[in-house]
């Protein structure tokens, strides 16, 4: 390609992308799904409920920590720093905002779903058909969106794993009669961070450090 | 109208394109530039490709056409070269895309 051929857009793509290059918020979500596998590991072998609790917010701690140090210590001295103009930001608030209004319905429709009913029968219902059902379809939709409109496409594959948890933990419960929920969320979050590490892997080696010297003009 | 003047009317297109912008190298700063609000040295030379060097000595050029300002700043000890395109500088990289887009728009199809 010609430089004077160059169509912007797909210019501006390729730098905006070039922010989840690193593989970073793969191995964040990666680490979230993974805290959600350490509580419910805490609670398998027979721990008390604040085991589990402590185990989880451990890990989600870990994640945020990873995330900050990585995108600081890995991402930026290799990279470099770029601000992005009025469309990356438009586009990030665009995310946020159908993101948060996602989340908002699906909880308060599952509220008032299950707090409607009051048998327990039918409750137990909601928790073995409808929750699954509500989980699966808030993971796509949420995972999508955020995946369109970041132009973020490993996020499709990310929202699929994130959505299988809790209908294979069902699964392996009733059909099964395994009572493993820690593989219903330990399986799919390893698969997130095996992703997230090849991809870091990769950008490692696409952009060594540099001595001080070389980042300036 | 002199046959002088029609020739020079027909090349008026491509001889007024900036030269400044014209250069492959140049003109991939200014596009990445364009599309972002700002980034830094580092960053614009692992996207565009280029050396140090000529990385540095094509910014030179912008910088004193004016199309590119440069600010040198500390980022807590570690000094960070950050550039932006100034408003002439979109201007101009506008004005090139479209003259040039009319340049070869009037070119006729090649015959064999």
């Amino acid at each position: 390609m010609k430089a004077q051929d160059i169509d912007l857009k797909k210019l501006e793509r390729k730098v905006w992308t070039s922010f989840f290059e690193d593989g970073i918020w793969d191995i964040y979500l990666g680490l979230l799904l993974m805290a959600l596998a350490v509580g419910a590991f805490f609670t398998d072998v027979g721990l008390t409920e604040q085991y589990s609790i402590f185990g989880h917010i451990g890990v989600v701690i870990l994640a945020i920590f990873f995330l900050w140090l990585g995108k600081r210590l890995i991402t930026l001295p290799r990279m470099g720093t770029v601000h992005f103009g009025p469309k990356g930001k438009a586009r990030i608030t665009k995310a946020q905002i159908i993101l948060a209004i996602s989340c908002f319905m699906g909880l308060a429709a599952f509220i008032l779903v299950s707090s409607a009913i009051s048998n327990v029968s039918a409750r137990q219902q909601v928790m073995d058909f409808i929750f699954p059902s509500f989980w699966v379809t808030t993971m796509l939709v949420v995972f999508s969106f955020a995946a369109y409109f970041l132009n973020y496409r490993r996020l499709y594959i990310i929202g699929i794993l994130y959505a299988i948890t809790i209908p294979s933990d069902k699964i392996m419960r009733q059909f099964l009669h395994i009572d493993l929920t820690v593989l219903a969320f330990g399986i799919p979050a390893l698969a997130i961070l095996i992703m997230g590490f090849i991809v870091l892997a990769r950008f490692l080696k696409k952009y060594p450090l540099l001595h001080e010297e070389e980042q300036n003009a | 109208m002199s046959p002088k003047n029609k020739e020079t009317q027909l090349n008026q297109p491509i001889t007024e394109v900036d030269r400044i912008i014209h250069e492959p190298a140049r003109y991939l700063i200014m596009a990445y530039l364009y599309v972002v609000e700002s980034a830094d040295f580092l960053f614009l030379l692992r996207q565009t490709g280029l050396t140090k060097g000529n990385l540095s000595s094509h910014l030179g050029k912008l910088e004193k056409a004016g199309y590119v300002d440069i600010k040198k700043k500390f980022s807590g000890k570690i000094p960070q070269t950050l550039l932006r395109l100034t408003r002439d500088g979109r201007v101009a990289f506008d004005a090139y895309r479209a003259s040039m887009k009319k340049a070869l728009a009037d070119l006729p199809n090649g015959r064999k």
